[in-house]
This record gives structure tokens, sequence and C-alpha cells, in this order.
């Protein structure tokens, strides 16, 4: 019988051990160096490293054997007493940094990374069993992985240096204490303590967890097939014992049942008693099947803390070089989000870390001259909040200074002249996110690259979210991640349009009611939090049926400042996420399809595409000619809405019709519905970036020969060969705009508008 | 009998024509076996019945519930429909074919295999049975009601006519309607 593993190699199985036992290996040694540490610290630090070594000998990675053994040793030691200084627990977490690094590589590239690492392990390894002068010189490690340095030198410039490990009080003493512990089995099953003591875990495939969850959608449903073949042999029963009801009555005299008709009875009293078994057989049948639909759903989950398994060791190493003196608080580590989620947050999140403590967070004595305690607190918390994952990351230092954003945005020329001195804080917080922006005058190994928040936002808009900024100046700065809780499980409500039902994601609705409609019937609105809000029929707008709405109250769900009505509400679901099939394309007001619990298939809308498609009419800003005017239609796309705004000025002043777009997926939405004679799109943009867009439109028959241009913050060769590899028909720098040659560019694709406009209409 | 004076079979005069005859059966080239290959799956779509080669039917399924698809729906492409925890897109044969077929006369879902992992399902009337795959130079004569484009050959077997439909040009016509 299969056990899942052998999809793997005997290298990718000690990756996933040694994935798993570095990421405990460097929290507890935290841990253990913040004086946090029990007695089961050290036990588990123990276990780590001689299953890691045990993991290295099976694939033959003998360094690494020896350095987990002496990491082992020294743990074992310390168990029975002796102490594990701030120098030593440096050289384990240097040596978990070599760990990672070769869980990291691919099989080919092991042997030569060894070849260049061995010596600084060996001397590690050395180091860590007491002979610190076999240690190697810096040059002798791989960049990127710290040389190994005694205590005496670790920068720590004015943090101070932890105290001495007092160690706990010694264990029970354990089988690995008593006995020389290489000689250990090293398939024996985890003591019961170990196995209380944190998740354990299975690995597979994603196809083949795939695989089990459409397996057991199927026995779900086929659990529910045999409840209603139960209840038809019920009713078959019933129809059986009327009909011999009838007979009794009609052609029998009473009191003379032949030995036949006896017989029909005893048997239906059989087939009673059969029926009422299997009717018992199969509702526990599909309890507990619907049990292990769920569960093989939720398998998909996991703890926020598992996305984030480096954090502790970051702030730990980056206080510590800056010289600062900051605590790490972690709340809602046990937040479940989807595997797919979660391996995208470390990024980020790190980079939040580096600069909040870079940026934000002051020196002690800074911090002690404006009566802050001199340790500062850098908050991480991951909650639910209505179905979103919310990730705050918080520090108390001295906040960012919004003048200092103004001052480079002017110098940069990122906003004209006159608008700069009108942008509010909120709006100059968003600078920061721009590619290549930074406060800093300097730049450091850590920050200062105004690279940073842009990936942030980047990785964070990948994954279907948003980040946003709240500071205040002198008590710190608040970034505020919000994602999908799972990509591939969604909690919907389901809902019936014209005969057919759709599944609406519930983290999109902001109200559900059943309230008569207003207006006439050509403008109906519903109220809702004292405002009126346009009734859109739902089979209307999925092109079903073009029905007017029925009278008298209706079911409504408010969504995006519209409310859609719909003939039935039906309930909610949770819902298996599939990929729309792309031999289809994109389906206007459709993002994907699941299963409902009966196996029967059912779309889920895409509700930002039916917001805009409903709001479509009212995104276009005409000039002064009205939209039926005979100037060219431009259509601008850039999440910035200073720079739109901008654009939009500009063009609708020199005559021409515009209409605009924050995002890729607003402009493809808007693209699809009108016809433009030029499109003019940034390229970092949320949902659907400027690149993906440019391509959509020239794979498109109708729209493939428009003209585009792409005006971008990035100026890199590369990214200009990007954005006309796409099929952009010319590449703009914002860093180099000006409003003439941005004009004259606009005015060689598509020529002039017949009309120019006075300089106050746009 | 036994004798020198005997004459065996092979010392008789040959028959008149003999050896022309035989030269000519040798100088002819022999009759080819019948290249058969594979089977057919015969179905019945509407009035007609249709072949496909039996490898291209995945499966057969029920009559399947088909769930519209906003602004495409209604015209060769009927939904989605969901098969064995798979959703497949649904297509009308009939229409693609210009065959008059009621949808509520389909009784049967067949699930097309264009290549792996790209089906298709199709509603059809009824599945005929498994043949084994006609050979070409045995096509009938008769006149098919659909466009010679869409066809292999037209048969028949002992139950009447029937229409081979030529995959490729099945599969590439089915993917324009679609997208």
């Amino acid at each position: 019988m299969s056990n899942g593993l052998e999809d793997f190699s005997l290298f990718d199985l000690f990756r996933m051990e040694a994935e798993e036992q570095v990421r405990i290996l460097q929290s507890q040694l935290i841990e253990l160096e913040s004086g946090a540490a029990s007695a089961a610290t050290l036990e588990s630090l123990m276990r780590a490293s001689h299953s890691l070594k045990g993991a290295a000998r099976i694939v033959g990675l003998d360094a690494v054997v020896r350095l987990t053994h002496a990491m082992e040793d020294r743990f074992v030691a310390a168990q029975a007493g002796d102490s594990l200084d701030s120098a030593c627990i440096d050289r384990m977490l240097a040596a978990t940094d070599w760990l990672a690094k070769l869980q990291a590589l691919a099989e080919p590239e092991i042997a030569a990374w060894l070849d260049s690492n061995i010596v600084a392990m060996d001397a590690c390894a050395a180091g860590l069993r007491g002979n610190p002068q076999t240690e190697v010189p810096e040059s002798a490690a791989e960049p990127g992985v710290d040389a190994i340095t005694p205590a005496s030198s670790t920068p720590a410039p004015s943090a101070p240096a932890p105290p001495a490990q007092k160690p706990p009080a010694p264990p029970p003493q354990s089988k690995a204490a008593h006995q020389p512990v290489a000689e250990e089995d090293i398939f024996a099953h985890p003591a019961q303590d170990e196995r209380a003591g944190r998740e354990r875990t299975v690995r597979m495939t994603t196809e083949r967890f795939d695989q089990l969850l459409s397996l057991s959608a199927e026995t779900l449903v086929a659990a529910r097939q045999l409840t209603s073949q139960s209840e038809s042999l019920g009713r078959n029963l019933r129809a059986l014992q009327k009909a011999l009801t009838l007979l009794d009555e009609t052609e029998i005299d009473a009191g003379s049942h032949t030995s036949q008709q006896r017989e029909l009875d005893r048997q239906v009293t059989l087939l009673a008693t059969h029926i009422a078994d299997l009717d018992q057989l199969a509702r526990v049948n599909e309890l507990t099947v619907e049990r292990l639909y769920r569960s093989v759903l939720g398998g998909r989950l996991r703890p926020f803390s598992e996305g984030i398994p480096g954090v502790a060791r970051l702030v730990r190493d980056t206080a510590r070089e800056l010289g600062k003196q900051v605590r790490l608080e972690l709340h809602g580590e046990s937040t479940r989000v989807d595997r797919d989620i979660l391996d995208r947050l470390e990024a980020p999140i790190s980079h939040l870390i580096t600069n909040a403590i870079d940026h934000g967070i002051e020196s002690a004595a800074e911090r002690a001259a404006v009566g802050k305690p001199p340790e500062a607190t850098l908050s991480i918390h991951a909650r639910h909040e209505n179905g979103r994952l919310v990730i705050t990351v918080r520090d108390d230092g001295g906040g960012i200074d919004p003048e200092k954003i103004r001052e480079r945005v002017i110098r940069r020329n990122l906003a004209p002249a006159e608008t700069a001195p009108g942008l509010s804080e909120p709006e100059l917080l968003e600078f920061l996110f721009l590619p290549g922006f930074s406060t800093r005058d300097t730049t450091s190994v850590l920050s200062g690259r105004g690279v940073g928040l842009n990936v942030v936002q980047s990785m964070v808009q990948e994954a279907g979210g948003s980040v946003v900024v709240h500071n205040t100046r002198g008590a710190g700065t608040e970034f505020r991640l919000t994602l999908p809780v799972t990509r591939s499980v969604i909690r919907a409500i389901r809902v019936l349009a014209e005969g057919e039902m759709y599944s609406i994601p519930m983290v999109r609705i902001d109200h559900i009611a059943l309230i008569e409609v207003e207006g006439d019937e050509q403008h109906p609105i519903a109220r809702w939090n004292d405002r009126p809000h346009p009734v859109i029929a739902l089979a209307s707008i999925l092109g079903l049926s073009s029905r007017p709405l029925a009278k008298g109250p209706v079911p409504l769900l408010f969504c995006g400042g519209f409310a859609f009505a719909v003939d039935r509400l039906i309930g909610q679901a949770e819902l298996s996420v599939r990929r729309l099939d792309p031999r289809l394309g994109k389906i206007p007001g459709i993002s994907a399809a699941s299963l409902d619990e009966n196996g029967l298939p059912m779309l889920i809308l895409d509700m930002d595409d039916l917001i805009q498609t409903a709001s479509g009419a009212s995104v276009t800003t005409t000039s002064a000619a009205g939209s039926d005017s005979l100037a060219p239609h431009i259509l601008v796309v850039d999440d910035s809405h200073t720079v739109r705004e901008m654009e939009r000025r500009l063009l609708v002043r020199s005559g021409y019709t515009v209409s605009t777009a924050q995002n890729g997926q607003e402009a493809w939405n808007l693209l699809r519905l009108n016809d433009y004679d030029l499109l003019i799109s940034d390229v970092d943009m949320p949902q659907m970036n400027g690149i993906e867009l440019v391509a959509r439109v020239r794979e498109n028959p109708r729209m493939a020969r428009m003209p585009i241009i792409i005006l971008s913050y990035k100026d890199r060769e590369e990214d200009r060969r990007r954005g006309l590899d796409a099929g952009a028909d010319l590449y703009l720098t914002k860093s180099a705009f000006d409003n003439g040659s941005f004009l004259q560019a606009v005015v060689d694709m598509i020529g002039e508008a017949e009309t120019t406009l006075p300089e106050d209409t746009a | 009998m036994t004798g020198t004076d005997r004459v065996t079979l092979f010392d008789r005069p040959l028959p008149p024509g003999y050896r022309v005859e035989m030269r000519s059966l040798v100088e002819s080239d022999p009759v080819k076996p019948a290249l058969r290959t594979g089977s057919i799956i015969l179905f019945q779509l509407g009035p007609l019945r249709l072949a496909l080669p039996s490898r291209v039917a995945a499966a057969v399924g029920p009559v399947l519930h088909i769930a519209r698809i906003p602004h495409r729906s209604g015209t060769v492409l009927l939904g989605l429909v969901a098969f064995r925890g798979e959703i497949l897109p649904c297509c009308s044969l009939a229409r693609l074919l210009d065959v008059a077929q009621s949808q509520s006369t389909a009784a049967r879902t067949l699930i097309l295999e264009e290549s792996p992992g790209r089906r298709w399902a199709v509603p059809i009337d009824a599945v005929l049975g498994i043949r084994p795959a006609p050979d070409p130079s045995q096509a009938s004569a008769q006149v098919s009601p659909l466009a010679s484009h869409w066809l292999l050959g037209s048969f028949a077997d002992e139950a009447g006519g029937f229409d081979l439909l030529d995959r490729e040009t099945l599969f590439r016509q089915v993917t324009l309607a679609t997208a």
C-alpha cells in the first residue's frame, strides 16, 4: 500500500525533515537565549539536532552529521547542568543557517556547496565541542552565511549582551542522556511528550492532496445518494404495506390468512427492519464522510506561526546589528491560514520587520530622551476578521515624517510641483510603496534602497490582498496586511438567479436583507445604512434574463455600493475553489467554479467584475463634448489617484475623452465593454499589472491593433524591454515625465483631438 | 503398388492452360487483408447514428446537471457539468453538427477525451454499442446528411448505416465554437 512518500527522493525527505527541525532549533534557541526556556525546551532542541543527525546520516551528509552531533552533545550537557552562553548560541544559530541553506539547495548543487563550506562547518562543530582555536577565518565561509566568531567579537554595539544562560534544572534523565546517542534507533517512535508537544505533520504533494480532496468530495456525494436510496426504499415499503392491507380487506375473509399471506407479511416486516438498519447506516456514513471531507479541506490550513519561522531570529539579529533593543510580541500564532497564502507571507513580513527596526525604532538613548522605555516593542498580530486574514506589524518607534516624504516626492518630480504641497498624509504615505522610493539618503545592507515596501505591496497583491500603512508621528507605525484566509476553500453564500445556483464569497458581502425596493423601474434603489444603493438584478447583469424585479420584498446582497437582487437565498457553504477551465477564457462576472455537496457544478461570482460592470457607465469622465463626441477616447490606467488624475486632466484639456481605471482588471473589464482609441497604462498595479493587461489586449482580436503607451516609474532597460515585448508601442518613464512630451506622444499615436478646452475645464 | 513402370502423379502431363493460370496467379498482387485497427463507439444523436474511435470516448454517464455559464451558454457551449469529481465544459454536438436534437431527449452523456486532461461532455441520445473499426474501403455509398468535412466515411452494419466522425475536425470545431 502506498504511503505517499514514493513521490519523494531520499534527499527530498531529508529536506523536509531539515525544514521542520531547523524551524524548531531556531525558534527554541532564541527562547533559550531570552531566558524563557524550560527543561522541555532543551529536550526539544536535543531531539531536533538528534533527528537531523539521523536524517543527514541516511543521505550521507557527513559534515552535517558532525555538526548536529556536536550540537546534540551540547544540549545533552546542558540538560546535565552545563551552561550554554551567548557565544555558543550564536554558533548554533550559525549552524542552523547552514542547515537552512543546505535544505534549500537542489540535489546536484550539494557537493559543491559542501566543498566550499565544510571547513567552516567543521570549525563550528569544533567550537561547539570547546575547541574554538580551530575556527576558520571569515573568508572560508560562504557569503550570506555569517562566519563563526567568538562571543567577544560578536557585534553588539550598544545592545546589552544577553546574560549567560542559566540552565534550567536538569530534567529527568532521558535515554539520550544515558547512552551514546549515535547508537540510538533513529526510526524509533518519538517520546510521548514530544508527540504531545507539537503538531505532527505528514507530507504529500499538492497534486496528491487535491486528488484526496476530490475523492472525499465524491465519497460525500455517494454517501448522500445512499441516504436518498434508503429513503426511496422506505417509500416502496410503505406502498407495499398499503397494497397488502388492501388485499387483506378485499379478497380474503378476515381470519383466514393463507400461509402465503403470512409469509408475505413476514417478508415485509423483515424488509422494514433492513430498511431501518440501512437508513441508520447511511446517515452515520454520511456524517462520517462529511467529517472526512471537512477534515481534508482543513488540511490546507496551517497555523500562522508556520509561515514566519525565522521572524524571532530576524528581530534578534537585526536589532543586535543596529545596536537597538527590541522585544518581539507575537499574537495569533495559531490563526489558520491556507498553505498557499502562508508560503507568501514570510518575505513581506521580514521586509516590514527590517524596515521597522532600521527606520522606525529609535536607539535606546533616543527613546530614553523622549521618555520611552529603552526596549522597543515590535508586535505581529494575526487574526481572522470578517473572513479575511489580517496581519498587523506595529512598532512603537518614532513613526514616519510625512514632510520628509513630501520633500522626496518634489525632489524626484513624482508629483507636479503645484500638487505636492496639497497632498494629504495618507496620499504621501502611498508613495512609500513606489519602486525605488526611500526617505533615506544613504543605503545600508538592511534598508534604504527603497525596494522593501514595493516588494511587500507586490507580494501581498499577488496573494490577493492589500497593504495599508497607519502612522502616528512619535508613537510608531502600523502596517496592516489584509489577505484571503485561503484561495482554495472559501465560505460563500449560495443564491438562485433565474433558476441557476451561484455562489458569492461571504467576504465580499457587506450586508444581506429582504426588503422592498424603492424608486422607479428604471432606477430602483434599496436603502441600507441610511444610504441609497442602486439595485441590480443579478440575473440581468449575468445576461440570464431581463425580467423586471419582483414586487414586494426582494432578497438583496449589498456589495461595493450596489444591492444585487436575487431570486432566493439558499444558504451558506464552504466551497473548494476550482480554477475555471482555461479553454473557456475569461467569463464576465465569474471567478471560479466549485462543486456543491451533491456534486453539482456551481459558479463562483467575481463581485469586483460585476461591480465594475454595474458602475461601468459612471467611471467614464468625458470632455465637455460629452460621451457621444467624436473625440478620441483614451483609457488611462494607474493605481495612483494622483497620477491618474494628472493624466486625465492633461488629456481632457487637450480635447480627448478619457476614462480611467485603477488597475489592470478594472481596465480589462472596461476594454471588453467599450472601444478605445488609446490605452495608457502603468505597470505596477494590483489584481492585474500593466504587462499582463497589455498582453491580454494584444491577444484579443478586437483590440489587438489598439495603440498602447506604458507610463511607469520603472526605468531600467529590462523593464522597458518587458513592456515593449508584451506589446506596448511606447514606453515612457514617470521620472522623465513632462506634459509636453507626454501629449506629443499621444498625438503621435492617435492624432490631435479636434477641440482643445480651456485650462479650467478639466 | 510397386514397380518401376508405374507412372506417379508428378509424371502426369500438365492439364491444358495450367502454366498460364499459375503464372497469372503468382504475378498478381495478393489481396491485402483489411487493415482494422481499434474499435469505434456507435451512438445515437437525434436522427443520426454516429461513430467515433472508442479511444476518444473516456466514459459514458447518465444525464448530468448542466450549470449555465452567463453570457456564454446557449450556443454550442451548454455549460459546465461535474463528472467523477471533475468540472468539464459541456457542449452540444447536435448544435455543432446542426442536427435536430431536443435537449430533453438526451439520455446519456458521452465524455470525450481530446488529449490527456482535456475532456468534453457531450449529451447524446443513446450508446448503440462498440464495434471493430470499419475498413475504409467498405464505405457505403449512402449520402450522409452531414457535411463531408465532418466525416471519415459512412458505413453500414446489420442495424443500418452510420457516419464515422473525423475526431480532428470535431475537436478543432468544438474548441473554436466554445472559446
